[in-house]
């Protein structure tokens, strides 16, 4: 009966930890990313060559690098999950005149594994615009405009479009 | 009759002479143990009579008992203090052992009320009591903490607890004023200012004093209720020596903490990017630096919370006290030391320190003379560091409100780090200097108590004199102390400040003395089956604090008592009593009250019926009455004409000059007392011959002639101020409920349950709102202390929204001030339905920092030897407003908190913890609901668990009892807000919170 006893403690301790957590996030997320599709408001958007080259590295210690073949920049920032599925990174928003300022975005981590990455913000297009949401865009040319279309762009900009990002892992 | 019939009738007489005298050659003998049912411990000294007889013993040092009996078909009764009565039929038996039952009902036969005391029996007034076991091992500095949640009608709100300085805000009956609400403290009999700081170990009761027909007596200063405090006296018998001690581990309940400096920066960039269009105040190095941590003297990440505030702090307590006496004199006197350490750290210099001593003599001078001496003194002894002598504003607010992002707390050489903008909360708390106040206190009485039974039985007369001194000495020592910035480029640094050494900077003197008389006379007498008791009393009250002109009150107080049978009872309290706050001609007031009371349980017709046996006891009561208020704080003399100096009013030339004078305050000569009538209804009951108790009580009061400031109904062309008027009026009604269990299950164990629930809520009736204030907006109509705020019914999730809902900017008709709305904002109820939303869309709402709702439950369980209790203590339907630092991100540019990482953006709409980070603040600092905090809690407020030694060990050490307690305070919350002490009613959260405690203490008798 010991016997029985004994082999059966040594049965449970041989036992592989199945139960143990994933691995997390920070550990998920860093690699080298590369930029496979963007979706607004669902639809897939055709992506430029400049958004076909970007290139997302991220490191385990907080810091990410941006690359873009069109880009003139390597831009970097700083990243952090918390809530288990908010990202934050501190990216580049042109701050209107001369300058990129750091400034913090919020993503909601929609899909996480050792080969994607998919994140998604809801944001108005103006601010898009401002940020550097991976790679830059034209900023608005206000010169020229009338009164109308100014008051037209500002309506425009201040609507809500919900963009996706899909990255993969680059070797 | 010869010889032999003599001898015969001899013969016989000493054969039946034993059978008619019953005792001695043919009496029963019976023994036996008496014994504690919970604990098996013998008792000794319990009295054994033989029923329907003066003849009885008492049991021995070892339980025993023995006596002999005429009647072996007899009964004996067994009787002791603090044990539930038997009586056992002897039926021949000459073996009884007997186990007696603690009497876990509250045995308050004797409720003191003001100016006397009475039987419980036949109170009338609605009276709440405690007695000093339910507060004595609760490890709190002040009594003040230690009664929340244990008595119905008392509502305590503890806003700080800064060492030293904590006493707790006690009402009773809610608030029935916007005056000063606080109720009257009466120590042995005399008025004072407080009670806090009196050893619990000093105290056998505590009454709440709450309807009229209990408080009238105190005539100008009862309406907002009485606290009565009656400290130990000697019993006749051999002394009892008690021994107290314990100790505690104290922390804060919660404190703010801020986010870490990453997310700080992060947030700080979106402030300064996003709204201000300004450079973002940390660049991309700086960002890396704070989430690597590389370069900790550069991007330092650190919270001052977790710097400065201990993990704990420790509380010691000591009490020796002795008493006992004998028929002629009897005695209770003690000691107490108190000792409280700061919870800062680096900080050399906080501690609260207090020694108490007691003595009170009870003096037989005569049969008919008697004499009292009460002696209460203690010193108490406060040390702060010099940047918090006035409270926790520079340390205790500084170390959440303060970044840890900006310059570390030490350099590499361990100097003291800052700048010309920054300071070091280390070098505020140790290096700024220290206070110190020394306060000491004297109450001292002398009561003479002469008894005029020749003249009447039942009549004496009594005398009490008084005189206290409370004295204070501050002293403020200060010194300076310089911050170095480093400069890790060229190893270098930079001084700021000056390093000075300890000075004397400024010190004061109060002292305030105060002498009381009274005398009075007092009836007691039974008439068959009527009782009536009846005082006359004169008293006056003088006070002198520094140099300001003397406080005087004085008044007559009358009581008359009767109960018929213990059925039917009746009291009349008159107190005619003036204060000289007021008009001369018009200082005097008559305050009356009226109460009757029914005990139905006694009737004749209900004994030993099937009502009976289920309800033991119920009393109705009724009572209505008169009380005044004098407290009017600073409008103390304002029955005075006021003229003032000022500039601008130049007589004479030259050298000759002199400044005029003008006409002050106008003068109010009509000014009075608040005066409440107070009305009350209730009963109480037992069931089941004490295994169940409900009290039930219903109260209403009007009270009016509240002292009111006049600034909004008087046109400016007077040219002058108005003094306050009494003009104001509130209402005030609410009920409380009391309920009680106990029971043994089995020799070793029994439980008892209390609870009480509190509701009281007032309406404001009349008060000088300004000149077109929109009804809806007055204060009258609400609750004292009702906040005005704007509705907040939700965020704006678009500028779609924004553009389709009322107006929220000033240019459009809305807030003044607010001129810029983005999604993420706060959005406002349109109230008037206006179409837009402005001042006029603020309504009263909410409540006030006084709870409505308060109430507690006690489960107290003993098995054997062990005790366990706990009490649950919360309050509903109070709030407070948030500001600041509490509230709103980066105030003063400094902090953010974790409900501000969790703002509100497009991608996170519906799961915010806050609004939107950046841009201007007008809108959503507009006061709104969204600002208001609850104060709604439960606390697990007391939990103990204590053994007692068997007397068996005890023996050995001659002791009497030994008993080890672990107890708590304060150990869980549960609050719906979730950053600080509801209880820290401080808008920006700057008091110290109330302080948690796990304590151990031994209590030893011998």
């Amino acid at each position: 009966m010991n016997k029985l006893i004994f082999l059966f403690l040594m049965f449970i301790l041989a036992l592989p930890p199945g139960c143990e957590k994933d691995a997390g996030y920070p550990d998920l997320i860093s690699g080298f990313w590369a930029q496979e599709a963007i979706l607004e408001d669902g639809t897939a958007v055709e992506m430029s060559t400049c958004e076909q080259s970007t290139r997302l590295l991220i490191e385990q210690n907080g810091v990410y690098r941006l690359y873009s073949s069109c880009d003139v920049l390597e831009r970097s920032g700083t990243w952090i999950i918390t809530n288990e599925t908010m990202l934050d990174l501190s990216m580049d928003r042109w701050n209107g005149s001369n300058k990129y300022e750091p400034y913090p975005v919020r993503f909601t981590i929609i899909k996480l594994s050792a080969t994607e990455l998919e994140i998604r913000i809801r944001t108005f297009i103006g601010d898009r615009k401002k940020i550097v949401l991976f790679t830059p865009v034209a900023q608005d040319n206000l010169a020229g405009m009338t009164p109308g279309e100014l008051l037209e762009l500002d309506r425009y900009n201040k609507t809500l479009r919900t963009y996706i990002y899909r990255f993969v892992k680059h070797e | 009759m010869n010889k032999i019939q003599l001898r015969l009738l001899i013969l016989f007489l000493l054969t039946i002479l034993p059978t008619l005298s019953g005792f001695g050659q043919q009496s029963h003998r019976v023994a036996g143990m008496i014994s504690d049912a919970r604990t098996g411990e013998p008792l000794i000294g319990v009295n054994i009579i033989i029923k329907g007889t003066f003849t009885g013993t008492t049991s021995a040092t070892d339980g025993s008992y023995r006596i002999d009996v005429p009647d072996p078909s007899g009964t004996l009764q067994f009787s002791y203090i603090g044990y539930q009565p038997r009586e056992e039929a002897i039926g021949g038996r000459t073996v009884i052992n007997v186990v007696l039952s603690p009497d876990t009902k509250v045995i308050d036969e004797v409720v003191v009320v003001g100016y006397g005391v009475q039987r419980k029996e036949s109170v009338v007034g609605a009276i709440s009591s405690i007695n000093t076991k339910a507060i004595v091992s609760i490890p709190v500095s002040n009594i003040t903490q230690s009664i929340a949640g244990k008595l119905s009608g008392v509502q305590v709100v503890q806003t700080s607890g800064e060492i030293g300085r904590d006493e707790a805000d006690i009402f009773i009956r809610g608030q029935a004023t916007y005056g000063n609400a606080n109720p009257l403290i009466v120590v042995d009999g005399i008025i004072r200012d407080g009670f806090a700081q009196i050893d619990p170990n000093e105290i056998q009761s505590m009454s709440i004093l709450k309807d009229a027909s209990a408080t009238a007596v105190f005539g100008v200063k009862g309406a907002n209720g009485v606290i009565i405090i009656t400290t130990k006296r000697g019993m006749e018998g051999k002394p009892q020596i008690s021994f107290t001690t314990q100790t505690a581990i104290t922390m804060p309940t919660r404190i703010p903490q801020p986010l870490d400096s990453y997310r700080s920066a992060l947030l700080s960039n979106l402030f300064k990017v996003g709204g201000s269009k300004e450079a973002a105040p940390f660049n991309n190095q700086d960002m890396l630096n704070f989430r690597t941590g590389a370069f900790p003297f550069t991007n330092p990440d650190y919270s001052w919370v977790d710097v400065m505030m201990k993990d704990h702090s420790t509380l010691t307590q000591y009490n020796i006290n002795v008493s006992g006496g004998t028929k002629t004199i009897k005695y209770f006197i003690s000691g107490g030391y108190l000792t409280q350490d700061g919870v800062y750290n680096y900080d050399p210099y906080t501690n609260f320190s207090r020694i108490n001593f007691r003595s009170n003599f009870d003096i037989n001078v005569s049969k008919n003379f008697s004499a009292s001496i009460n002696l209460g003194t203690r010193i108490e002894e406060r040390t702060n560091s010099a940047a918090a002598w006035y409270g926790s504003w520079e340390i205790y607010r500084a170390s959440f409100a303060l970044g840890g992002r900006f310059t570390p707390v030490f350099n590499p050489d361990g100097s003291l780090a800052g700048n010309s903008n920054r300071t070091n909360l280390i070098g505020t708390v140790r290096n700024r200097g220290f206070f110190k106040e020394i306060r000491s206190v004297m109450e001292l009485g002398v009561n003479l108590n002469y008894k005029l039974d020749y003249i009447t039985p039942g009549l004496s007369v009594r005398g009490q004199l008084a005189f206290d001194d409370n004295g204070s000495m501050n002293r403020n020592y200060e010194q300076a102390f310089s911050v170095y910035q480093y400069d890790l480029k060229n190893n270098s640094y930079t001084e700021f400040g000056e390093n000075r050494p300890l000075y004397y900077s400024w010190g004061n003197v109060y002292d305030t003395r105060k002498t009381y008389y009274e005398v009075s006379l007092n009836y007691i007498r039974e008439f068959g089956r009527h009782s009536i008791t009846g005082l006359l009393l004169a008293n006056r009250d003088l006070k002198f604090i520094d140099d300001q002109t003397p406080f005087a009150t004085e008044g007559l107080v009358g009581r008359f008592t009767y109960d018929y049978n213990k059925r039917y009872l009746a009291e009349i309290n008159v107190g005619f009593n003036g204060s000289e706050n007021f008009t001369p001609g018009k200082r005097y007031g008559l305050f009356p009250a009226f109460a009757v009371g029914w005990v139905v349980t006694n009737e004749p017709f209900l004994q030993n019926t099937g009502f009976k046996k289920v309800v033991s006891g119920l009393k109705l009561r009724g009572s209505i009455g008169w009380v005044g208020n004098d407290k009017i704080g600073d409008n103390r003399f304002i029955y005075l004409q006021q003229y003032e100096e000022i500039g601008g009013a130049m007589f004479g030339t030259g050298d000759n000059w002199f400044q005029g004078i003008r006409q002050g305050t106008i003068a109010n000569l009509n000014v009075q007392w608040e005066v409440a009538r107070k009305q009350n209804i209730g009963f109480e009951s037992d069931f089941f011959n004490g295994l169940f108790g409900i009290n039930f009580d219903y109260f209403y009061e009007y009270r009016d002639k509240i002292l009111t400031t006049i600034t909004n109904t008087s046109p400016s062309y007077i040219g002058a101020t108005l003094s306050a008027a009494n003009i104001g009026i509130v209402k005030n009604e609410g009920f409380e409920i009391e309920l009680r269990h106990n029971k043994s299950l089995a020799k070793y164990f029994s439980y008892y349950l209390r609870g009480n629930f509190s509701y009281a809520h007032n309406t404001v009736l009349q008060k000088d709102d300004a000149y077109m204030t929109l009804d809806y907006q007055k204060e009258e109509g609400y609750p004292i202390g009702t906040p005005l705020k704007y509705i907040t019914i939700g965020i704006f999730q678009s500028y779609d929204e924004i553009y389709n809902s009322p107006p929220q900017i000033s240019q459009l008709g809305g807030i003044a001030g607010n001129n810029i709305l983005y999604p993420g904002d706060l959005k406002f109820m349109d109230v008037n339905n206006d179409g837009v939303i402005n001042r006029f869309d603020q309504v009263r709402t909410g409540y006030s920092y006084v709870p409505e709702i308060a109430y507690g439950a006690t489960l107290g369980i003993n098995i054997g030897n062990f005790d366990i209790s706990a009490l649950l203590q919360g309050v509903a339907r109070a709030s407070f407003e948030k500001n600041w630092e509490i509230m709103w991100h980066f105030s003063n540019n400094e902090n953010v908190f974790p409900k501000h990482w969790n703002y509100w953006t497009p991608e996170t709409a519906g799961s915010e913890e806050y609004v939107r980070l950046y841009g201007p603040y007008q809108n959503n600092e507009a006061g709104s609901t969204y600002s208001l905090g609850s104060g709604q809690y439960l606390r697990l407020k007391n939990a103990e668990i204590s053994y007692t030694l068997p007397k068996s060990i005890l023996k050995k050490f001659k002791a009497e009892s030994l008993r080890i307690y672990i107890s708590g305070v304060n150990l869980i919350l549960w609050a719906q807000e979730p950053y600080i002490d509801p209880d820290n009613r401080n808008q920006r959260g700057g008091n110290m919170p109330p302080l948690k405690s796990i304590n151990i203490g031994i209590k030893l008798n011998f």
